[in-house]
């Protein structure tokens, strides 16, 4: 395995990759048909109606979606606006992990 | 049976002996100097609001009593709880004096006198509609929830508070509710060892269930809303930073229920206590 690939793994996944399961993950807590409203910028709180209680679900879903777990001093409600906020998110903390 | 697993006193007399060491100063506050000039009026409000809501410590033991059913230690717990709360009240209540403010004969007449059990009675049973855990798990888990969204309403407050002694003071009610949240996940924890695997699963959707449109306790007593003291007046303090700490610590706290294999992993964590005793209460 090169030094290349070897990086690659440990990083853990991009952005292209994260995008698609976060918008299927909202799809189904938001009991969506499809995800055609689920682009990068849109606000969860104001263009998706996500509550507090659906940003319990939210987070639930991606830690075990991406096996990962956000740190409770995580200002969630600041850092993660819009979906594409969400996708950053995790590829960071994915990379950390 | 009673909740807690340990078969003696000793984690309530821990509490209870960190409680007194939290407040040696008790009789001391009223020489404090307070500036009014430097407190928002709203803090004002708020501080009114909670000295009454902790002066209403009654109508909530008597609620935990109804709850908690003959659990005797979970009595125990009640009354030392409640008498915490009061010390509170107390506090507040010499903050507001020092501030020039009095609470009037009509905000006490209507806390007292308020139904608030039937209103908060029925508000945890229609939560509680399809569960099949009992009222003193529901109550458990209400505890938890409360006295976490408690601490962030004192810190919220104290952020803004502009007096260093108020901002202080609220500081330091905000790590008493703390350590109270902290009993409250003992007792439950207690409790989740004892009962079936479906009824343990049910502590996530009951967290759940009391998340969505929670309701603080001052909203069963409508002295609170005639005086414009509800919990409105709370959350207003609270800035995204804090929602995010509700939600992610309660939701962090509760998701460990929802693991299947809890009770043999709380087993195995047990083995190596060999002292067989809950984890200690964090101050």
């Amino acid at each position: 395995m090169s030094h290349a690939i070897s990086q690659a793994v440990v990083a853990g996944p991009t952005s292209a990759e994260v995008l698609p399961r976060v918008q299927h993950l909202l799809q189904q807590i938001l009991s969506l048909e499809s995800t055609e409203q689920i682009q990068p910028d849109a606000r969860l709180r104001d263009d998706l109606n996500i509550d507090s209680l659906g940003m319990v679900d939210v987070l639930l879903g991606i830690e075990d979606e991406f096996g990962i777990r956000l740190g409770s001093d995580i200002n969630l409600l600041e850092r993660v606006v819009t979906v594409g906020d969400a996708v950053g998110l995790i590829v960071e903390e994915s990379a950390a992990a | 049976m009673n909740v807690p697993s340990w078969s003696d006193t000793r984690t309530l007399d821990e509490f209870f002996i960190r409680g007194r060491n939290m407040w040696p100063d008790l009789g001391e506050i009223d020489k404090l100097p307070f500036d009014r000039s430097k407190v928002p009026d709203d803090v004002v409000r708020f501080l009114r609001s909670t000295a009454l809501n902790e002066h209403g410590i009654v109508h909530y033991v008597q609620q935990y009593f109804r709850a908690y059913g003959d659990d005797y230690k979970l009595g125990l717990w009640a009354s030392m709880w409640g008498g915490e709360e009061y010390l509170h009240s107390i506090v507040l209540r010499t903050i507001l004096q020092g501030l020039g403010e009095e609470i009037s004969a009509g905000e006490y007449s209507g806390l007292e006198n308020s139904d608030y059990g039937e209103s908060y009675d029925g508000y945890l049973a229609r939560k509680r509609d399809g569960f099949r855990m009992d009222a003193r798990m529901q109550q458990l888990i209400y505890g938890v929830m409360q006295e976490y969204a408690a601490k962030i309403a004192y810190l919220s407050v104290a952020d803004v508070a502009g007096d260093p002694n108020v901002d202080a003071l609220l500081r330091r009610v905000a790590k008493d509710e703390t350590r109270h949240c902290r009993f409250f996940q003992l007792c439950l924890e207690a409790l989740a060892e004892n009962v079936t695997d479906d009824v343990r699963a049910e502590i996530f959707p009951q967290f759940s269930a009391l998340f969505k449109d929670h309701q603080m306790p001052q909203e069963h007593i409508s002295m609170f809303g005639e005086y414009d003291m509800g919990t409105d007046l709370y959350v207003k303090f609270w800035t995204p930073a804090h929602r995010s700490d509700l939600i992610m610590y309660l939701t962090h706290y509760f998701r460990q229920f929802r693991d299947p294999a809890w009770l043999e992993k709380r087993s195995a964590a047990r083995k190596v206590d060999s002292a067989a005793r809950p984890a200690a209460l964090s101050s």
